[in-house]
């Protein structure tokens, strides 16, 4: 017999279908309802994300009281850096300036945790973190922050960097030779002069780079770099044989001049006085401030981050040396021929290397 | 008039009820895609890690007129000297043992007819089976080349792609 058992009918079709549909609905919403009361743990890898992008591809910034375009890592007074970033500049993500790397891991320029965590981290909630790096071939890695929490769970990121280091030159016997800074009278004072041109060295070409952008990590700059010039053999600029004797040598004065933009007049230009201890003489690693008796052969002049800040980026900073010699003689001179200059030439300068390192952040 | 048209009967009921079960379990089964979405976490700390250690291969260490690492490799297909320094790159840690990022890299790049010479191996510390989740990162590279292989060397881009995942 046939009759209407075993239909499944429309009806039951349609609520089931209209059910099914807000079954789904609801239940694709539930992830949402818990957004309100997502414990801080969920952000932690994102902080420590946001913190090694910040550390490894933003230069940094400095607060609005700083006038100037002078960079975090050479101000004084911690209350005007406003953001660390450690990058050379923010066209050259990965590449970090030493001179900021060595600022910020300073522990006695800055204090942790609160100075780090609004300059890095950021964000309302009381983070704490570690955030370490090491350079290929360094044995410890330099760190700011708490140990890491082993049995706690925290958000990390690692990032491969490079670090910029600075340039220096060494003038020794090879160079003296190759440019004649030997004078051939006999005189009490002997002048030699250093010339670091900004101009070319900010806006030139970077040895043999053609590309005014990409170069940047290579650059050398004179108003934020240290800039470190040794000079060697100077006793091989006398004339031993006429005068076996060593007489008395006293580096008097270092006198540093500058030029403007579109004006080659010389311009006296004075460092700050925190910096007035450049000059390191007798293997000794304390430095002094001219005038200073050399009784070897070496002189080094290290100018800290900063020291040229003040001058025209678009002009020229000289450095005037004078020797007294007593009794006169030959000596290291450079006033017949031309300064030496500080430039991109590797057999002058030796060029800032690029060295490998990592760097690890964890935040909890 | 009323009549048993439209009426749920037992069998059914219990049919129904057992779909809707099933259907039920799926869809809260479903939902917990959303528990899994920490996954991308971890590729993307994967990511940041392959794509900085094929950049800085790519940055030459001192400006020297010279290539960058990763040009010379590619140029002359060193896959050794690759597979020693990216191995070196992306696995290198602050203080704690190394990590274990496993990579297999080729190499894309146009021929001169125009046509596409396609995933020419770089180097790989272990083969990927495919049930491996890993992530790509990608860097060009201009390499200087005989192109073709009997003419004179100009540069050509090619394009690095690498594999990365963890064991």
């Amino acid at each position: 017999m046939t009759d209407d058992s075993g239909i499944i009918s429309i009806d039951f079709l349609a609520g089931f279908t209209i059910f099914l549909i807000a079954f789904i609905w609801v239940a694709t919403m539930i992830p949402g309802l818990f957004i309100g009361i997502q414990s801080p743990t969920i952000d932690y890898d994102a902080v420590a994300y946001r913190t090694g992008v910040i550390l490894a591809e933003d230069p940094g910034a400095v607060g609005p009281l700083v006038t100037g375009n002078q960079p975090w890592e050479i101000q004084n007074d911690k209350r005007d850096v406003a953001r660390f970033g450690l990058a050379v500049s923010k066209e050259t993500p990965r590449i970090l300036d030493e001179k900021k790397v060595n600022r910020f891991f300073c522990l006695t320029a800055f204090s942790y945790p609160e100075d780090y965590q609004k300059r890095v981290i950021f964000g309302d909630y009381p983070y704490q973190f570690n955030i370490s790096l090491r350079a290929v071939g360094e044995d410890t890695p330099r760190f700011v922050g708490d140990v890491v929490p082993d049995n706690y769970p925290y958000g990390y990121i690692r990032r491969d960097v490079k670090i910029k280091g600075s340039s220096n030159t060494t003038i020794g016997e090879k160079l003296i030779e190759a440019h004649g800074y030997k004078n051939t009278e006999n005189v009490t004072k002997n002048e030699f002069r250093i010339v670091i041109n900004s101009s070319h060295l900010l806006t030139g070409n970077v040895g043999e780079i053609d590309d005014p952008n990409g170069d940047i990590m290579y650059r050398i700059n004179p108003t934020g770099d240290r800039i470190v010039i040794n000079i060697t053999d100077l006793d091989k600029t006398r004339n031993t044989v006429a005068h076996p004797t060593m007489p008395k040598v006293n580096l008097s004065g270092v006198k540093f001049y500058q030029t403007h933009t579109g004006d080659s007049n010389l311009y006296v230009f004075s460092p700050v006085a925190a910096f007035e201890n450049y000059t390191y003489v007798n293997w000794s690693a304390v430095a002094v401030k001219p005038p200073v008796n050399i009784t070897d052969s070496n002189l080094s002049m290290v100018f800290e981050p900063g020291f040229f800040s003040s001058t025209d980026k678009y002009g020229a900073i000289y450095i005037n040396l004078t020797f007294e010699l007593d009794p006169p003689q030959q000596y290291l001179n450079n006033t017949r021929t031309r300064p030496f200059d500080y430039n991109y030439y590797p057999a002058n300068v030796t060029q800032p290397v690029l060295t490998d390192a990592v760097m690890e952040v964890a935040v909890w | 008039m009323v009549n048993t048209g439209g009426q749920l009967y037992t069998i059914e009921g219990v049919a129904a009820g057992l779909i809707m079960l099933l259907t039920a379990f799926i869809v809260v089964n479903s939902t917990s895609v959303y528990t899994s979405g920490d996954t991308h976490i971890s590729d993307m700390q994967i990511e940041v890690i392959g794509s900085d250690a094929l950049g800085l291969m790519n940055t030459a260490p001192n400006s020297t007129p010279g290539k960058s690492p990763l040009q010379l490799m590619v140029e002359n297909n060193d896959k050794d000297a690759f597979v020693r320094m990216f191995n070196d790159t992306v696995n290198n840690r602050t203080l704690q043992k190394r990590d274990s990022i496993q990579f297999m890299a080729n190499v894309t790049y146009v021929k001169p007819d125009n046509t596409l010479n396609m995933s020419t191996p770089l180097g790989r510390s272990r083969s990927l089976t495919g049930g491996e989740h890993a992530v790509r990162v990608s860097q060009w590279v201009i390499v200087e080349s005989k192109i073709p292989e009997s003419g004179t060397i100009r540069k050509r881009a090619e394009l690095v792609e690498v594999l990365l995942w963890r064991d």
